[in-house]
């Protein structure tokens, strides 16, 4: 009986117990495992590598596809890149990059600035808008017309509605003016030091380099409209210079990223390598313009084809779309892949191929972004238009800058430019000469090598043998995932002959 | 929780299946014991013999959440989490439900929809699998029980192959290609591809041509299910207990997949007074296993080698080299032989469940019950990525190596506190009536370090010989109370009303919106009680049965806020960085917008049923006809990127369900000698998308860009999309000027998944000392897109893509002797001419079974997986108790059993269809390199003291 009495207290003990303090036994529903506010700093780092990362991903297959500095190969079922290649790209092809520029990099760079206007932090604020204006510019160059005004307001919006390029380009010039004015700013509670992975260190040091980003991106963008509005383009660029805006004066004022020699940290372009074998070689309408010229980068830009040493007197193969795959060909080396350790160990196939695992590479090489060999080639451009400056000066400095970016030794630089250096002919061949340098040099760029040729023709590529449609691509379509589910977004392209607004008839 | 009701005053279909049934012939995963015996769910299996199976109980409850029925062992819920399996890395996992042992169930009811599952709270929402084990009984003698099991286990199907032809395209022999399309195999002398040249055969290079018809199947073995179990139980006094242990040892088909399960169980109760009754029930479980790389990535030993060349000495040269490197013929992707040895996975988990609870009996008609139930497992696993594995394996080391440990601890606390009582109001009316409480708190915990870059090889020790590392550690935790009643009436035998009301306070929303009410009520009418001029020596039962209940379900953990989490940006191809980055840390914002409004979901389901006994129950029947409707569906519904967030979480759309079902038990023949009974199990229903978010017509579930599994708005659950071969308006085939079909540039449906109805019969014939059980499990409809059936027939490895001579009279040139029937595409020369006559394009084998052709577009990939199969069989002998008389054996049973013994696929070939990629995810439909489904035979043992 002594026990039915403990056991009815019991009961009595438990029921109440359970049924207090409902409401803090419930309270638990804020993650662990993530926070709900981020420190600047951190975010910062996010959008420097994502954006570093993003230069060497999706987007870079693309427009180098297009462009035809890479071809698309595969064994066994046919790749995405063949694909690619052959101008089938879908709309639902794009969406990761679609969402990673808007919602992965844009976003953070978006909180960032946010973040820098309550804090007092004008010198993140006005990295994250050179980085905001270098991504919406290529945003702008893939698919003509995008979410700008409206983008980037979270829950507040999600059917954003589209802006016109023309409009975007604007906005982006005041972008980087108001990033230079944050950049120079006398105080900031907080600056960009070792944490962003783009001009890392100490923000006396990197600040000059944002800035001379940010007008040398103002450059490369007035120059976008030298098809649509030619003397715009040569008064604008002409009265940046006379303005005393500084620009990228040695190849350590390159915006790019390094990478480092740790599996997942390498960088993106040598990610795919490893992770999509031979699937992505150097394109012959590249390997052949630099044959033709007996460029000295190439064997830092590729492995021969056939396989012989030493590399500075062996030949190299590039692949074409609409071939029979095979590896037969160049591959890509350590100039977007990093050193190798094992150099002298590799022994070829009997047919001269080299095999993918064949050579170990670091994967530290740099995404570049925008060179200051571009830049020389920008305003070498330019002063063909009519723009300060003297033409074929910069269009060597160009070269020069490549090269030495690449590890060529000065005398074999001197040789290059003796042979190949004069500027000369024709507006016309004055422009084919500068673009095709500019090509070579902008091997593993995102986008600008397709840009340019939207906008000069340059260098003449004829499409793959078993392309989808004739002509060469002059826009993306717009990504599926936006068509599905955004009904404030144009309907979609007929087809991928729609032109962006600077790619004027 | 809920005491077991007498099934005659049900208003709600409720299946049982008895330990018999379940163990007719053993598996390894109870899950899987339960195929075709229910009506109105449907279990699907991911192939291989311990890998996760999905149940589905009347269809699709929410969109993306988990559609798994909850677990409830002895009144208590149990974790069935796992079974997921991931695309493009790591093995197939198993789901939980695999630690218990079949042999101590007694049996298991199946609960369908909210009425019957409306007591057991927010988890239950999509049913529940409620498992009695067995226990002594009260004033049963002292027994022991012994029983030995042993099966083999083997492939269930291996393709017919081609042997004619070999490794090479367009007729001509390549050493490095993956296909079978080369020269017919006639003894020639041709080169052995780069890894073998120089190294194994002198002075030359090349190897004499010769078919290898076994090189696929001898990548299997005969693998073996074995289970050992003892178990004692019995009574004394006022006490009863049952003592068990198990060990099973089940060796899959392919080396390096085992699994070894230990269990003990305890079941003990005690009458500490005539009121106060004590019982404890303990499950302990050890389950270990390894397992091999699975889906669509280079490590997985079967992602290219169904369709091995079939010129390839796969199993006759060496697959590594002195140093432990890899050979092999295709530099891409790992050879079988050398992933199975090298690239290793094996787990662990320890678990223990069970409960403890008190019992008071208050007065003659009420008595409380205290139970508390704990579910408590940890779990450890360990990967190892060799040095130069091609795949990305456990870690994507890109080559580099790689080893990754992980522990979990899962811990959950039920508690429940219930008052019954039954209480005879009248001759005629009963009440009986409960009164509850429950609170439950989950834990899970989580820890992971993935290490990269191996020094040592075979050395594996992440610490020591690892150069990088990515920890990654979560917790998280949910709480719920709930507050609930029943109580049912019942007058005689003729009617009886059953009403459930219950309260959820869940910890996942928010205050304000945490707190739901959800109800059912059902009743039945016996119609030959109520009318007994209806009783007839034919008809001994008519019963109507109706109900409508309604059971709510919160949101997923931690879905009320925004977060940052730890920035990862990646491209859709596996390039991506991880943080810390160069020992930065990095935080991005989640793609995923939280909602602090989030409101519970709801499912309501309508039953009606009718049940029938004829002909001195020799006909039975059970008829139910349900609706079932789920709304204001919690997903995170997919938004414009260019918001900055790519999802937010809604409450959103609905989804409907109609199904039908019908349990038919025949008993032909009943003899004092022995009978024969047949049960029939049918299952039909279909869910369909009636709503999803404002602006949204189509959710991706899982797969690839093409082909993926959807929701879409006005179509069922579930539905393939990829891309579809082009055709004109009249349905015909466009063909380009070669005479090849066209791929459509966007992807669209191209099949349904869902099968249009699924039958089990379930057979007993008992005669005399024997007993014959099979199993015949019928499936109608559903499609699959078989990777693996398309891998075959592209790279002409099976007999088909030889039916015809490939090659011209010269034995040289490759011939054309397909066409496909269709018209010149708009732009071809002869365009909208039919493909026939003067204009005839015919093609070669190679073209039309490759990728040009039937495979241009994964519409060619779809396949029809109707089957008809003996699931199970057995024949037992059972040793007649006289014989036994003087032995010391109390009851001796021999039988021999098989599992998969006969499989009629019509549209299927080659392969076992039950796979799936994603194992038991939501997204069904998409096979990618799967183990392969198994067949077994064995022989059973019981021996009873």
């Amino acid at each position: 009986m002594k026990i039915n009495k403990f056991f009815k207290y019991t009961l009595f003990v438990v029921g109440v117990s359970l049924l207090a303090s409902c409401k803090d036994f419930l309270d638990i529903n804020q993650s662990p495992n993530a926070v709900v506010d981020a420190p600047i700093e951190q975010l910062l780092t996010s959008a420097t590598t994502s954006v570093g990362f993003f230069g060497g991903s999706d987007l870079h297959r693309y427009s180098a596809l297009l462009a035809q500095q890479f071809s698309g190969q595969g064994q066994g079922a046919t790749t995405q890149n063949q694909e690619y290649e052959r101008y089938n790209i879908q709309g639902s092809d794009l969406n990761n990059v679609w969402n990673l520029m808007y919602a992965t990099i844009l976003s953070d760079l978006e909180l960032t600035i946010q973040k820098a206007n309550t804090e007092g932090s004008p010198h993140y604020a006005g990295v994250a808008k050179v980085l905001k204006a270098y991504m919406f510019h290529l945003i702008v160059d893939a698919w003509g017309r995008a979410p700008f005004t409206e983008a980037l307001q979270f829950t507040e919006n999600v059917k954003p509605n589209f802006d016109n390029g023309a409009d975007i380009y604007r906005a982006l010039h005041n972008m980087l003016d108001e990033a230079i004015v944050n950049l120079n700013a006398t105080t900031s509670v907080k600056s960009p030091g070792a944490n962003s992975t783009i001009y890392p260190g100490a923000y006396a040091a990197s600040k000059p380099r944002w800035i001379k980003l940010a007008n040398t991106l103002k450059l490369r963008l007035y120059l976008h409209e030298s098809k649509s509005n030619r003397n715009t383009t040569i008064q604008n660029i002409t009265s940046l210079i006379a303005s005393g805006a500084t620009f990228m004066d040695a190849n350590t004022d390159n915006f790019q990223m390094a990478f480092i020699n740790e599996a997942r940290k390498q960088n993106s372009i040598h990610q795919f390598e490893l992770d999509r074998v031979n699937q992505f070689f150097p394109n012959a309408t590249l390997v052949d313009l630099m044959n033709s010229k007996f460029d000295p980068r190439r064997p830092r830009f590729f492995t021969p084809f056939p396989f012989t040493r030493p590399f500075d007197a062996a030949s190299f193969t590039g692949a074409k779309g609409g071939d029979a795959p095979s590896v037969k060909y160049s591959r890509m080396h350590t100039y977007l892949r990093g050193d190798t350790t094992n150099a002298v160990a590799v022994v070829p196939q009997a047919d001269g191929s080299i095999k993918n695992t064949d050579y170990t590479y670091n994967g530290t090489a740099p995404i570049r972004m925008l060179t200051f060999a571009e830049y020389n080639f920008i305003r070498a451009e330019a002063a063909v238009y009519g723009a300060t400056g003297d033409a074929e000066a910069f269009y060597q400095a160009g070269i020069r800058a490549s090269m030495s970016a690449a590890g060529v030794p000065t005398a074999q630089i001197d040789a290059y430019i003796a042979a190949n250096g004069s500027l000369t002919g024709t507006e016309a061949e004055k422009v084919r000469k500068i673009i095709e340098e500019k090509f070579v040099a902008n091997y593993g760029v995102v986008m600008e090598p397709w840009t340019d040729w939207r906008r000069t023709g340059f260098p003449a590529i004829s499409a793959p043998t078993n392309a989808l449609f004739a002509t060469t691509p002059r826009s993306l379509y717009y990504p599926q995932v936006e068509i599905d589910l955004n009904n404030n977004a144009p309907s979609q392209k007929a087809d991928l002959s729609e032109r962006v607004f600077w790619d004027v008839q | 929780m809920v005491s077991k009701k007498t099934k005659s005053n049900l208003g709600y279909a409720v299946s049982e299946i008895s330990s018999k049934d379940l163990t007719t012939a053993r598996v390894t995963n109870v899950t899987n014991a339960l195929n075709a015996k229910v009506p109105g769910i449907r279990i699907s299996g991911s192939g291989g013999s311990f890998t996760g199976s999905s149940i589905i109980i009347r269809g699709y409850t929410t969109f993306t959440g988990s559609n798994q029925p909850l677990f409830v062992v002895d009144g208590v819920p149990i974790d069935n989490s796992g079974g997921d399996t991931p695309l493009q890395s790591g093995p197939a996992l198993s789901n939980r439900a695999i630690d218990l042992n079949q042999e101590d169930i007694e049996s298991i009811s199946v609960l369908k929809g909210a009425a019957a599952t409306a007591l057991y709270g927010s988890r239950a929402a999509s049913g529940v699998i409620l498992i009695t084990t067995k226990k002594g009984k009260s004033g049963q003698k002292n027994s022991i029980t012994y029983n030995a099991n042993y099966a083999f286990q083997e492939v269930n199907r291996i393709p017919d192959y081609q042997n004619e032809y070999a490794q090479g395209s367009l007729g001509a022999f390549n050493p490095a290609a993956i296909s079978s399309w080369g020269p017919r195999i006639n003894g020639q002398q041709v080169p052995l591809p780069s890894d073998y040249r120089n190294k194994l055969v002198s002075p030359n290079d090349s190897v004499s041509l010769a078919a290898y018809p076994d090189n696929v199947k001898d990548i299997f073995r005969r693998g073996s299910n074995m289970q050992h179990n003892l178990s004692f139980q019995g009574s004394k006094d006022a006490s009863t207990y049952r003592l068990s242990l198990g060990y099973l040892n089940d060796r899959g088909v392919l080396d390096n997949n085992n699994l070894q399960r230990y269990n003990v169980g305890l079941n003990a109760s005690t009458e500490i007074t005539s009121k106060l009754t004590a019982a404890i029930s303990v499950n302990y479980s050890y389950n270990k296993s390894e397992r091999t790389q699975q889906g669509n990535q280079l490590s997985n030993p079967l992602f290219r080698s169904w369709f091995t060349p079939r010129s390839w000495n796969l199993s006759g040269l060496p697959f590594e080299n002195a140093t432990g490197g890899q050979l092999h013929y295709d530099a891409a992707v790992d050879n079988p032989y050398w992933t199975i040895k090298n690239n290793l996975y094996n787990d662990l988990t320890t678990r223990v469940f069970g409960n403890f609870s008190l019992r008071y009996q208050l007065t003659n008609w009420l008595s409380a019950e205290y139970r508390l139930g704990v579910d408590n497992y940890a779990f450890k696993y360990s990967g190892y990525d060799q040095l130069g594995a091609r795949g990305g394996a456990n870690t994507a080391a890109n080559g580099q190596g790689g080893i990754v440990e992980g522990i979990g601890l899962q811990r959950t606390l039920n508690s429940y506190f219930t008052l019954n009582g039954t209480k005879q109001l009248t001759d005629d009316l009963a009440l009986n009536f409960v009164l509850g409480q429950e609170t439950v708190d989950d834990v899970n915990n989580f820890s992971q370090v993935i290490g990269r870059g191996i020094t040592v090889r075979n050395f594996r020790n992440l610490n020591a010989n690892t150069t990088t590392f990515v920890p990654s550690f979560s917790t998280s935790q949910g709480r719920i109370i709930g507050v609930f009643g029943n109580v049912t009436t019942s007058f005689r035998n003729v009617a009886s009303l059953d009403l459930s009301v219950r309260n959820d306070w869940n910890s996942t929303l928010l205050s304000g919106n945490n707190s739901y009410l959800y109800y059912s009520a059902a009743g039945t009418f016996n119609l030959t009680e109520a009318l007994p001029v209806l009783k007839s020596r034919f008809l001994s039962l008519a019963k109507l049965r109706a109900n409508y209940g309604r059971v709510g379900r919160a949101s997923l953990r931690y879905a009320t806020d925004s977060y940052y989490v730890t920035a990862n940006p990646a491209d859709g191809f596996g390039p991506n960085i991880q943080f810390p980055y160069n020992g930065l840390p990095g935080f991005t914002l989640s793609n995923t917008a939280g909602n602090p409004n989030l409101k519970p979901e709801f499912t309501a389901t309508t039953e009606v049923g009718l049940d029938l006994s004829a002909l001195n129950d020799r006909i039975s029947l059970e008829f139910t006809l349900y609706q079932q409707k789920s709304t204001q569906i919690i997903l995170s519904v997919p938004n414009s990127p260019t918001a900055g967030i790519s999802e937010v979480v809604l409450n959103a759309g609905s989804l409907k369900t109609n199904g039908i079902e019908v349990g038919l038990t025949l008993t032909p023949i009943k003899t004092s000698k022995g009978f024969w009974s047949s049960t029939f199990n049918f299952t039909q229903f279909q869910s369909t998308v009636e709503e999803l978010a404002p602006g949204v017509d189509n959710i991706f579930l899982g797969g690839f860009v093409t082909p993926n599994i959807r929701l879409v708005e006005g179509d069922a659950y579930g539905q393939a999309y990829g891309s579809a071969y082009q055709r004109d308006a009249q349905g015909r085939l466009l063909l380009n000027a070669n005479g090849l079909p066209l791929p459509t540039a966007n992807v669209q449906k191209i099949g349904n998944p869902n099968p249009d109805w699924t039958l089990g019969v379930n057979n007993n014939i008992t005669y005399q000392a024997f007993s014959l059980n099979f199993l015949l499990d019928i499936r109608k409809g559903g499609d699959q897109y078989s990777r693996n059936l398309a891998d075959l027939r592209r790279n002409g490895a099976v007999a088909e893509t030889a039916e015809f001579n490939r090659l011209n009279e010269d034995g040289i040139t490759v011939g054309t002797p397909y066409r496909f029937d269709g018209v010149f595409a708009p732009g071809t020369p002869n365009a909208g001419q039919v493909n026939e006559g003067a204009v005839e394009k015919r093609v070669s084998a190679q073209d039309y079974w490759g990728n040009s052709g039937r495979h241009v577009a994964a519409e060619g990939f779809i396949y029809d997986i109707s089957w008809f199969r003996v699931r199970e069989a057995s024949l037992t002998f059972s040793v007649p108790k006289r014989m036994l008389t003087k032995s010391f054996l109390g009851g001796l049973d021999i039988s021999i059993f098989g599992r998969n013994l006969y499989l009629y696929a019509p549209n299927y070939p080659h392969l076992d269809p039950e796979q799936n990629a994603l194992g038991i995810n939501n997204a069904q439909g998409l096979e990618f390199n799967a183990l392969p489904q198994t067949r077994s035979f064995g022989v059973n043992l019981r021996a009873t003291l």
